[in-house]
């Protein structure tokens, strides 16, 4: 059925394609997996490294990477049996990019308001040990940040999806650590392009426990 | 079954992203600077008759010329005029002949040391706007433009420039990386930002906005942001002021230079925050804001009653502005 409906619907637009593909995923990995979703509240703590890309509108500046970094508080929500709500509290730090051709994309640090919507299942592969939840949350952030060595605050919104593998014990079942690998996309009104990619991990309390 | 490929990716994924970082970090080693520099540099102590006078401007201009040479730039780009040869028209003739020889790979740097004020922006209409609004415009007071008819001192805007006069001569400047630096009273009026809210008022005597002014205000510019221009926005140059857009500046005779100018001297050698070898527009405005509030706003505010900041252009793009 799902092959099916790839081939009745696939045409050259691009973003029906990507759209297509990311539902294949999902439905080719996730859901022949028994479903566990978010058992409870969660609180949780995540650290996470990446590597930005910044392109300005003129053309005499190139497209030049930067590095960044961020620590988010988390507070997970259930929602219905699978999904699960996130909010997050960011501070986070990007770097200067380098100073080739005599400028640079300035350095800039602040805080942003996360909010998710995740959606995760069970991998069938997991042992009685150790429980493998595969996922991936999806939402908007809003930034505040500043200019490293100045006063000038600046806000700038975003979307992002995170991938995430979440590893726990059934018998420590409170406990989970997760590999996240954060995509941000950012739309800032004086930068032509502004993403970054991450990795980084997730420590989440369970209030009562999961499944 | 899944824990080996995880295990073999995490740490190729960690390399690949220490290494696009590292890489980004290192290219700043091997820096090719390939570019000419040009400056033009006024300073006006003496203005006509006395009452005007200042102290310092032109030592400042002068000073500021020693940087440049000594930072690489050739004298041949570097248009120095102090006091009675700073006037209106040899700024005009100076931004000619760098907009007829310079390129769009070049850097260029105005340099400012004298009075500035608050004025309206159309003098010829005398415009009734209050004080404060930004519909007044700032200005620099070339020479002919403070003329003293005795008994009387009499202002003539016409030899004088204003922001949006200034913003103009700065878009015929080829270059794409153009700075601009004022040691003048209220020429912070002369920065432009358009989507960045600066924590420091402009006047600090009344005290900092609060962190949710701040933000809320940052969230107003953005949305509200249509891509227009006023004074000089950082696409036209960064500019480092030295004071809000209503408050003044001072000479300090302790320092024998204006107040700004001499912790700006002082940044070419020791404002190098990251230790990279170069000091950018950020690292030495962040210079002299620390200088000026550790030694003026934290010392001498109390002699004279007054306290001060200096403010900077925002915007994603900073710019290399000395070599150490």
């Amino acid at each position: 059925m799902i092959g099916n409906n790839i081939r009745l619907h696939i045409n050259n637009n691009m973003i029906k394609k990507t759209t297509l593909f990311f539902c294949f995923l999902v439905f080719a990995f996730v859901l022949p997996t028994p479903v566990t979703g978010i058992t409870g509240v969660a609180l949780g703590i995540g650290t996470h490294g990446s590597v930005a890309l910044t392109d300005h509108p003129d053309e005499f500046y190139t497209p030049k990477v930067q590095a960044a970094g961020a620590v988010t508080a988390l507070l997970d929500v259930p929602l219905f049996s699978t999904l699960s709500l996130g909010f997050g509290l960011q501070l986070h730090t990007t770097t200067a990019s380098s100073l080739a051709g005599g400028w640079l994309y300035r350095p800039h640090w602040g805080g942003a308001l996360r909010l998710s919507a995740g959606y995760g299942a069970q991998l069938s592969s997991s042992s009685r040990a150790l429980q493998l939840e595969l996922g991936a949350a999806a939402g908007g952030s809003f930034n505040f940040d500043l200019y490293t060595w100045t006063t000038l605050f600046f806000y700038y919104p975003g979307v992002f999806i995170e991938p995430y593998l979440e590893f726990y014990n059934p018998k420590r079942a409170k406990h989970s650590f997760s590999l996240v690998l954060p995509i941000d996309y950012y739309f800032r009104k004086d930068i032509e392009f502004s993403a970054a990619i991450g990795i980084g991990v997730v420590w989440r309390y369970y209030l009562k426990g999961r499944e | 079954m899944i824990r080996r490929p995880i295990s073999r990716a995490i740490p190729a994924l960690l390399s690949v992203l220490a290494a696009l970082a590292l890489l980004s970090s290192l290219s700043g080693c091997t820096l090719e600077l390939d570019y000419d520099k040009y400056a033009v540099v006024f300073g006006i102590s003496d203005y006509p008759g006395t009452g005007n006078d200042l102290s310092y401007c032109d030592e400042d201009a002068l000073s500021m010329e020693s940087l440049f040479l000594s930072q690489g730039y050739p004298a041949s780009n570097i248009y120095l005029e102090v006091d009675g040869a700073a006037t209106r028209a040899n700024l005009e003739a100076h931004f000619a002949t760098v907009a007829s020889t310079a390129k769009e790979e070049d850097l260029f740097i105005f340099y400012y040391s004298g009075h500035g004020g608050k004025r309206p922006e159309d003098p010829q209409n005398g415009s009734e706007e209050t004080y404060g609004s930004d519909s007044l415009g700032e200005w620099i007071f070339l020479h002919d433009s403070l003329q003293y008819v005795d008994p009387n001192y009499v202002e003539n805007l016409n030899e004088a420039i204003s922001d949006d006069e200034l913003a103009a001569l700065l878009r015929t400047i080829p270059c794409v990386r153009k700075i601009v630096i004022l040691d003048a009273c209220n020429s912070g009026g002369f920065i432009g930002n358009v989507l960045e809210k600066d924590g420091i008022p402009s006047d600090y005597s009344f005290g900092s906005d609060g962190l949710v002014t701040n933000l809320s205000n940052a969230i107003y510019l953005y949305t509200n942001f249509d891509g227009d221009k006023s004074d000089i926005s950082p696409a036209d140059a960064l500019v480092i002021a030295a004071s809000g857009e209503r408050e003044v500046s001072y000479d300090v005779e302790t320092y024998e230079h204006g107040l700004m100018t001499y912790f700006l001297l002082k940044s070419a050698t020791k404002g190098d925050l990251n230790r990279d070898g170069y000091i950018t527009v950020s690292e030495s405005y962040y210079y002299i804001y620390k200088n000026i509030n550790a030694n003026w706003n934290n010392t001498w505010s109390a002699v004279v009653n007054d306290v001060l900041f200096p403010h900077v252009s925002g915007g994603p793009i900073d710019y290399i502005l000395f070599t150490k």
